[in-house]
C-alpha cells in the first residue's frame, strides 16, 4: 500500500462515522473506476502531484524530516480535496451534504498540518482556495458557453486553479531557511510543473471533457483561432462530434497546447536545477523527452495524442 | 526481397506495430477500427455467429488494407479480446496520467 493510502486510511478513520463511506469511496469516484478502488497514486498518476514537498525537500538539507512529513501529508490531502472540488465544479461529481462535509474535513486537516509546518501556510492556502473557486467558476462558465478563449486567459485560469498546491512546498522552504531568491525559484518551478501537466492533460483528454458536456479547453481555444466561425450561443453549439473534432484538428490547438506544456516543463527544469531538486530535474527531463517525441507526431497527424491515449490499454496488451 | 525481409513482413508483432502506427496516424482509420470492433457481437456461445464472422471478415479486410496487404487476420477470440479492451474499456484507461484534471 502506498504511504498516502495508509495516511488517507488514517484520515478516514478519524472522521465521524457518517462520512466514512463517502470518504472510502472517494478514490473510486475520482479515479473514474466503477468496479475497483484504485490507490491514490493510480488516481493521480504522476508522483509529483502528491509528493511535491518531499521532492522539493531533496534540495533543502536543513528541512526537518517531521516538518517535511507533515507538509507532504497536508499537501496530499489538499491535492485530493482540490481534485474533488474541481470535479464537483465541473459536475463530474454529484454534490451532497456528505461530500461537502468531507471536503471541509479535508481542508481542516490540510490546514492544521500546514500550520504545524509554517504558520502562514494555511492562510496562503485559504487565499488560494478562494482563487481556485473563482477560477473554476470562470472556467466552467467559459467552457459551457463555448466561448472563444485566448491562450493567455487559459494560462491565467489554469494557474489560478493550481496555486492551492504551492503553500506546503513554500512552507517547507521557509522553515528550512531558504532565501527569498530560492523561494521565488521554487515558486516558478511549481508553476512550470503545474501548468505543464495541466496543458498536457487538457490536450489528451479534450474529447472526454467534451463528451461529458461541460465544454473543453481545446474547443474554446480552437474557436478563438477560427476567425471564420461566428459567435454562437449555447444552444447553437455544434454537437456533431466529427465537426468539433475537425475544427480542433484543423486549428492545431492540441499541438499548441503540447508545445506550451513543453515550454512550462522547460521552465520547471531550469528552476528545478536552480533549486537543486534532483528528482524534479529528472522528472521534468522525462516529460520533455516524452513531448519531444510526441510533438512532431502531433504536428503531422492531428489528434495523435488523443488516439495514443485511447489505444494505450490495447497497445499494452497486444504489443508487449 | 530477401527471405529475412519477407519473414519480418509476416512477423505478427511487426504486423501489429504497423496496424498501431496506421491507427495513430489517421483519425478515420481509428474511428473505423473502433466502429467495427463495436459491431462485433458479444458471443453467447462458443461458436461464432454468421453476423460476427461477417464483421470479423470486414475488419480483417480493412486492417489488411491499412497495413498494405501484410496482415494474417484476426481470430474470433482475438476480436472479442480487442473489443473488450477498446470498446468496453475493460482495462481501465481512466486511471492514466492524463485524466487527473480538467
Amino acid at each position: 500500500m502506498d504511504s498516502i493510502d495508509a495516511l488517507y486510511a488514517g484520515f478516514v478513520s478519524s472522521l465521524p462515522e457518517k462520512l466514512r463511506p463517502i470518504a472510502g469511496d472517494l478514490p473510486r469516484f475520482l479515479g473514474r473506476c466503477p468496479t475497483a478502488t484504485p490507490t491514490w497514486s493510480q488516481v493521480f498518476g504522476h508522483s509529483v502531484t502528491l509528493a511535491t514537498p518531499k521532492l522539493v525537500a531533496h534540495a533543502l538539507p536543513q528541512a526537518e524530516p517531521d516538518k517535511v512529513r507533515a507538509a507532504a501529508t497536508g499537501h496530499a490531502l489538499g491535492a485530493i480535496e482540490a481534485l474533488a472540488r474541481d470535479r464537483l465544479a465541473s459536475r463530474q461529481l454529484r454534490d451532497s451534504p456528505e461530500l461537502a462535509a468531507l471536503l471541509a474535513e479535508l481542508r481542516r486537516a490540510r490546514d492544521a498540518l500546514l500550520e504545524s509546518v509554517w504558520l502562514p501556510a494555511s492562510g496562503l492556502t485559504r487565499a488560494a482556495d478562494r482563487e481556485m473557486d473563482e477560477a473554476l467558476k470562470e472556467q466552467n462558465a467559459l467552457l459551457r458557453r463555448l466561448s472563444a478563449v485566448s491562450f493567455d486567459d487559459y494560462r491565467r485560469i489554469s494557474l489560478a486553479k493550481q496555486t492551492v498546491l504551492f503553500p506546503a512546498c513554500i512552507g517547507v522552504a521557509h522553515v528550512a531557511g531558504a532565501s527569498t531568491g530560492q523561494i521565488e525559484a521554487l515558486r516558478r518551478m511549481l508553476v512550470g510543473v503545474a501548468l505543464g501537466r495541466q496543458f498536457e492533460t487538457d490536450a489528451g483528454s479534450w474529447e472526454d471533457d467534451w463528451r461529458r458536456g461541460g465544454g473543453a479547453w481545446a474547443v474554446s481555444l480552437a474557436r478563438r483561432k477560427l476567425e471564420a466561425v461566428k459567435e454562437q450561443s449555447a444552444d447553437e453549439r455544434p454537437t456533431e462530434p466529427d465537426l468539433v473534432r475537425r475544427r480542433v484538428h484543423r486549428t492545431r490547438v492540441l499541438y499548441s497546447m503540447l508545445r506550451a506544456a513543453r515550454q512550462e516543463y522547460r521552465s520547471a527544469w531550469r528552476y528545478a536545477r536552480l533549486c537543486g531538486s534532483a528528482p524534479l530535474v529528472l522528472w521534468t527531463q522525462q516529460r520533455l523527452a516524452h513531448l519531444d517525441g510526441l510533438l512532431p507526431l502531433e504536428a503531422r497527424h492531428a489528434g495523435y495524442v488523443v488516439r495514443a491515449l485511447a489505444l494505450a490499454p490495447w497497445a499494452s496488451q497486444v504489443l508487449t | 526481397m530477401t527471405a529475412t525481409a519477407l519473414d519480418t513482413l509476416h512477423d505478427p508483432h511487426t504486423q501489429l506495430r504497423r496496424l498501431y502506427a496506421s491507427l495513430l496516424e489517421e483519425q478515420h482509420r481509428f474511428d473505423e477500427f473502433k466502429q467495427l470492433l463495436a459491431l462485433y457481437p458479444v458471443a453467447q456461445t462458443e461458436e461464432e455467429s454468421a453476423d460476427a464472422r461477417e464483421v470479423r471478415t470486414r475488419l480483417n479486410a480493412r486492417i489488411n488494407e491499412w497495413v498494405a496487404g501484410e496482415f494474417d487476420g484476426l481470430s474470433a477470440a482475438q476480436v472479442a479480446l480487442w473489443r473488450s479492451i477498446v470498446v468496453e474499456e475493460r482495462i481501465n484507461a481512466g486511471l492514466s496520467v492524463w485524466r487527473e484534471s480538467n
